[in-house]
């Protein structure tokens, strides 16, 4: 009896957000528990781009590029950069926690009794990824005032005016992040799928470099990421560089995927949820 | 049994060879058990260079009109051998330190590491064979990743291949003493995820292994000469991209000789007192 109530009940909104809540606080709670892995969260980003950093100013002291400038049409690397460098942290956040949130989940021997709770798995994937990317938001503030001071990178004021993106882009990774939910449930090794894929994602969409720098065959590929199309929107629109194709193209391409994407996502996951339960191989890793 | 009565019979050098190849035989199989090890393995020596070539590429232009301060600094002007070889020998390294380095505190996550700690072989025998595991998992790795940037043309290798074996060799007994030094700090803190990426990213940076070293400071170029690793990734690109003989650089393959021989006399000395430090102190169990 009580179960069917409860079952009434699984997706009504009020529900939703109060699962949704309860994720984000539980998963605030463990943040806040280990401030040692926050205050690293922090500093190994800066830490960590220090040789990249002294390879750039090897080509181009002062982040003045004439290769760039050859490229793209501008020669301010230390402008260019940091926009590559945020949408990178954000895929970077989603596929970790997307992806990797199930993973976790099976290591702690929670998954089941989690997929077990009358809380939509959607719900659940969603939530579990929520609290990561407003601590990333907050984190990338952070980072890009440190950035500024210890390296002398400048993200443009103008990036604000593409801050109208953001919802749509959000979306997008969503979808992106969610389809690949349920193939860390197929294939059980998340670790090497979100750390092979989130750091091929990030090169292919030219998070670190102009795009145009590819052989043929890789810009392909990378034109057919919508997160490429993104990419070179903001960095058209900030710093006027040349785009990869026509603008008006780009959005296009770049909104209906945060259409489709997470449609696509939502249709995938639950394929894999429904093939998970038939076959009962949730708890196997 | 009748293993039992031989193993107290074998010379104590034959006993400790036989433990060192039992630990690396179990790491090899245990590694190559998980298919994912497979495409990690071939995948990431081929995938890093790319990311870093990509940013070099799109500096130095379509017509290399922004290297020139890199040639002056690297004396090269071949950007692309330049960081895939360090990017490689980073990887290499950063690999030994998760698998070699850590192998006891991969034993502690597993819950094996008292059982192993109390069998009656040198603990020695453990990070060594470790070490072999690793060496041997991920030679293979990069020389594949080797074959295929030689094959697409982003690396020209000049030298030969007998010089360029001769450089890698030297350089493991300065990697096994380091990874001895590093086991015993697990041994005794417990905790060391935070010291491998701390210690990554400084022979990255004080090495110049992704970048020229001319880029540093005087200071730090000084500390970075002091270090192996060093004078090793200076002789390989000098062999691999200007065709240079390892007799050409004697005096900086004398250094990576001698420095690894001490450095394994250091990480045994440092070995043995940790773990004559934690069976005094009950150390070995928890935490």
């Amino acid at each position: 009896m009580s179960t069917t109530r409860t079952s009434d009940h699984r997706g009504a909104p009020g529900t939703t957000f109060a699962a949704l809540g309860a994720i984000i606080k539980k998963n605030a709670l463990e943040y806040i528990r280990y401030p040692a892995n926050a205050f690293f969260g922090l500093i190994v980003p800066l830490i960590w781009f220090l040789p990249m950093y002294l390879l750039i100013v090897s080509f181009a002291p002062g982040g003045e590029s004439q290769g760039l400038e050859s490229w793209v049409g501008t020669s301010n690397f230390f402008s260019y950069l940091p926009i590559g460098l945020v949408v990178g942290g954000i895929i970077s956040t989603i596929f970790w926690n997307l992806g990797f949130a199930l993973k976790r989940l099976m290591d702690i021997g929670m998954l089941e009794t989690i997929w077990s709770c009358p809380v939509p798995r959607m719900t659940y994937i969603i939530g579990e990824s929520l609290f990561s990317v407003l601590r990333q938001v907050v984190e990338i503030g952070i980072v890009i005032v440190a950035f500024r001071y210890v390296y002398g990178f400048t993200l443009p004021l103008s990036i604000l005016s593409t801050l109208r993106y953001l919802v749509p882009f959000v979306l997008l990774m969503y979808g992106f992040g969610i389809g690949f939910a349920s193939l860390v449930l197929l294939v059980k090794d998340a670790n090497t799928m979100v750390d092979t894929s989130s750091f091929l994602i990030q090169g292919i969409t030219g998070t670190q470099n102009p795009p145009q720098v590819f052989p043929r065959f890789l810009v392909a590929i990378a034109l057919a990421i919508p997160i490429t199309h993104f990419i070179d929107l903001l960095r058209v629109e900030t710093l006027g560089i040349e785009p990869l194709i026509s603008p008006t193209i780009e959005l296009s391409v770049f909104l209906s995927s945060s259409v489709l994407f997470p449609v696509l996502g939502v249709l995938c996951f639950r394929a894999v949820e429904r093939r998970s339960r038939r076959r009962g191989d949730l708890h196997i890793h | 049994m009748s293993r039992a009565h031989s193993a107290e019979r074998a010379h104590p050098i034959t006993a400790w060879l036989r433990s060192v190849w039992a630990v690396t035989w179990r790491d090899v199989r245990t590694t190559t058990r998980y298919k994912s090890w497979f495409i990690a393995s071939l995948i990431w020596p081929i995938i890093y260079p790319f990311s870093l070539v990509f940013v070099g590429r799109g500096l130095a232009g379509p017509s290399g009109e922004g290297l020139g301060r890199f040639a002056e600094l690297a004396q090269t002007s071949d950007y692309q051998s330049f960081i895939i070889l360090g990017s490689l020998a980073w990887m290499f390294v950063n690999i030994n330190l998760w698998m070699g380095g850590l192998s006891l505190m991969t034993d502690r996550t597993r819950g094996t590491f008292d059982t192993h700690w109390t069998m009656p072989v040198s603990k020695l025998s453990l990070v060594v064979g470790a070490t072999f595991a690793s060496l041997i998992l991920n030679f293979v790795p990069m020389v594949i990743s080797i074959a295929f940037y030689a094959a697409i043309g982003w690396l020209q290798v000049s030298g030969s291949p007998i010089d360029i074996a001769i450089a890698i060799l030297l350089v493991i007994p300065f990697l096994l003493g380091f990874l001895l030094c590093f086991s015993a700090f697990t041994v005794r803190f417990r905790e060391a995820g935070m010291l491998v990426q701390v210690m990554r990213t400084v022979f990255a940076i004080l090495c110049g292994l992704q970048f020229p070293l001319a880029v540093l400071p005087p200071g730090l170029q000084s500390i970075g000469r002091a270090i192996p690793l060093t004078h090793f990734i200076d002789v390989v690109r000098s062999v691999v991209i200007q065709g240079a003989s390892v007799r050409d650089h004697s005096s900086s393959i004398g250094y990576v000789a001698v420095s690894g021989l001490i450095m394994i006399v250091v990480g045994v000395l440092a070995f043995e007192l940790v773990r004559a430090s934690v069976r005094r102190t009950g150390l070995v169990t928890g935490y």
